[in-house]
């Protein structure tokens, strides 16, 4: 017999990318688990807790807040629980984010300024858990505002716009020019985006207190009166700040019907460089790295290879759907949503679709 | 109206964020300038700290006339020294957040709880009406917004609310820097101490420890984590709005 150690042809292995067989190293048969399920953080009973307050949108938290709730869940340790404090509707699970415990305030959603409400129902919350420490997203509007209130009337020691933290101490710039300050992590951090890492390898327990341990919502009567907010209008607002737009690439011929899309849609329009080189829209329009960074919540990609300088300008964007007629262009990768087909045909039924679910008044809901 | 409004302004020492000069703090001057747009020429202008400091200049040259300046120590809290002071006043105007030091944006919420008043931010415009002020609000996406709330009032006005600065030399040469007593009074809730670093540099982001073995970090780095993309092939282009149709409503982005 020869002492030729043998290679087993068929052992485990994985095709990479690029469609070369890669043989697994290490942890020989195991299979090569697809989204193993994230082991949980800690098996022990929270003796105390670390919170995390921030509003939702349609339903879901944000990359800033999953940033807010990675931090309180790195910084805990096996008998600290995560607490996160929801104000709007949720309807997603926040335990592969870190959550321990979700406390859900479903009206006090940030479409209504209600400051005084908001303050009522964190403060009460806060009574009951008696946080170490609560971590919130330092956002433009809405939490950054709501955690400035809640360090006043609180008069804790707090620190706001961190770029840097761990157990030990905190940084934020000081006078601008890239010099930081750095103090003892206080009990209020209010958190700029990218201070932290979202993606961590444990989950949460991601329990929802029912509705019966809720803070009782303190009839409160709120000083300010929100009289609504004004209508702007698709083309009044920059296409940085669109919530929705379409695009058009290459593989968009009728940029009429594109133009039909976007105003069925209320979208705004923007274009790729291809799009924009060929004169068919003004340099203005153009989105990536050369052109415009955009982060609106849908993003409709028409006819768009989704080239890397393309992707780098719609990075910050919630949904990408793709429509393209080649379903290994690199868009796929990046679009939650790919329609393989003709932009143009599937453009004009789509246009058709909206207009008679306009028309007939169809409720969201039934689908 | 019975007795006028009286409406102050409060103004901070600015730096040119690449050369680091002292000026005027630019989001101070719009608060500035939206103050003397309601009140004229009874606009109070006040700063908390050196009477001496050259950008209180800038701000005479952008209109202030006078500045009322109120002694305090370096690296006391401004808030307060500046409660006693404004207690009277009906609406005190503040930027968003200063640019030198840390500028935490929390001094006009910390100001409106030791005065136990409303606190708007983001103000693009105000207007006063029967005792009321109407705030038009900047929020993101292109969106205003419309609060009415009762006075006293602090707000702190948006860098973006539209007002015209003008900048003046015979205004800086007339105008008057004055002094104010030694302030007392303060609020509970000392800030953080803090230790100014030297050198420029990032920020380290907090990344959890992975305690994975290599083979499975090593897969981390080289897969990007699959985004679960639907695609969709089948059917035909009618079938294929519907699915889009379906996702938008799915996730909230259209509301029909
Ligand atoms: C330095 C540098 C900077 C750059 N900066 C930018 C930038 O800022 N922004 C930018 O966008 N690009 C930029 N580019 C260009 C970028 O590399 C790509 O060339 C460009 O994004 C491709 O545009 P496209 O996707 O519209 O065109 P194409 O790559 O031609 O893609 C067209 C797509 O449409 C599809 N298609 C064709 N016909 C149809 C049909 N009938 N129905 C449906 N789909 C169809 C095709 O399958 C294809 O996927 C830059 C390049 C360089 C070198
Ligand atoms: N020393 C000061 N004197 C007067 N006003 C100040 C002072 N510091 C800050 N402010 C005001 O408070 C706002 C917010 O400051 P900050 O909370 O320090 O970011 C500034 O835009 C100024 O309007």
């Amino acid at each position: 017999m020869s002492t030729v150690q043998r290679i087993d042809p068929r052992r485990p292995a994985s095709i990479g990318p690029s469609g070369l067989r890669r043989i697994v190293a290490a942890k020989r048969g195991a299979a090569i688990a697809e989204e193993a399920e994230k082991p949980l953080r800690t098996f022990e009973a929270p003796a105390r807790w670390h919170m995390v307050i921030a509003h939702s949108d349609r339903g879901s938290l944000d990359e800033h807040a999953r940033q807010a709730i990675a931090a309180a869940a790195i910084l805990s340790d096996a008998k600290t629980g995560v607490i996160v404090a929801v104000l709007g509707e949720l309807s997603e699970d926040l335990a592969k984010a870190g959550a321990d415990l979700v406390a859900v305030f479903p009206d006090l959603d940030g479409g209504r300024f209600q400051p005084d409400r908001e303050l009522a129902a964190i403060t009460s919350l806060l009574g009951t858990y008696a946080p170490l420490h609560i971590f919130m997203p330092d956002t433009a509007m809405g939490d950054g505002d709501l955690g400035r209130r809640l360090i006043a009337s609180l008069g804790m020691d707090a620190a706001t716009r961190v770029v840097e933290l761990d157990n030990g101490h905190i940084a934020t710039p000081w006078s601008g020019g890239g010099v930081l300050a750095t103090a003892p992590l206080p009990r209020v951090v209010l958190l700029t985006a990218g201070a932290v890492d979202s993606a961590i390898p444990f989950a949460g327990a991601g329990k929802v207190t029912e509705a019966a341990v809720m803070p009782r919502p303190v009839p409160v009567s709120d000083r300010y009166r929100d009289l609504g907010c004004e209508e702007t209008t698709v083309s009044s607002i920059a296409l940085e700040e669109a919530d929705f737009i379409v695009s058009a690439g290459n593989g968009v011929r009728n940029i009429a019907t594109l133009e039909a899309l976007a105003q069925t849609l209320g979208a705004s329009v923007g274009a790729s460089r291809v799009a924009v080189d060929d004169g068919k829209f003004p340099r203005d329009k153009q989105i990536g790295a050369t052109g415009k960074t955009v982060a609106a919540s849908a993003y409709i990609a028409v006819g768009i290879s989704g080239a890397v300088q393309h992707l780098q300008g719609i990075k910050d964007c919630r949904h990408v759907i793709a429509l393209n007629n080649d379903a290994g262009a690199p868009i796929v990768k990046r679009a939650d949503l790919t329609i393989v087909g003709d932009a143009e045909d599937v453009m004009q039924a789509l246009i058709k679709r909206i207009a008679q679910a306009r028309a007939q008044r169809e409720f969201p809901g039934d689908i | 109206m019975s007795k006028p409004l009286s409406v102050a302004v409060l103004v901070s020492v600015g730096r040119h964020p690449v050369s680091g000069v002292p000026r005027a703090c630019r989001g101070d001057a719009v608060a500035m300038a939206l103050g003397r747009r309601l009140a004229g020429g009874d606009l109070r202008v006040i700063h908390a700290g050196n009477r001496d400091a050259p950008a209180l200049q800038d701000y005479l040259a952008l209109g202030a006339g006078r500045i009322e300046v109120l002694a305090v120590a370096d690296g006391s809290d401004p808030a307060g020294v500046l409660t006693g002071l404004l207690k009277d006043t009906d609406l005190i105007l503040t930027g968003s957040r200063a640019e030198f030091g840390l500028g935490s944006g929390l001094l006009p919420y910390r100001l409106a709880h030791a005065l136990d008043r409303a606190v708007v931010n983001d103000v693009l415009d105000l207007i006063i009406e029967r005792n009321e002020a109407r705030v038009r609000q900047f929020l993101p996406k292109g969106k205003r917004r419309a609060i009415a709330t009762p006075l006293p009032l602090v707000a702190a006005v948006h860098p973006m609310a539209s007002v015209l600065l003008t900048y003046a030399h015979a205004r800086r040469i007339n105008g008057r820097i004055e002094g104010i007593g030694p302030a007392h009074g303060s609020i509970t809730g000392h800030p953080a101490t803090w230790t100014v670093e030297q050198a420029p540099r990032r920020a380290v982001p907090l990344r959890a420890q992975n305690n994975a073995d290599g083979y499975t970090r090593m897969l981390s780095f080289i897969q990007s984590p699959a985004k679960g993309g639907i695609v969709a092939f089948d059917g035909s282009p009618v079938d294929k709005a519907q699915i889009l149709l379906s996702y938008l409503r799915e996730h909230r982005l259209v509301e029909f």
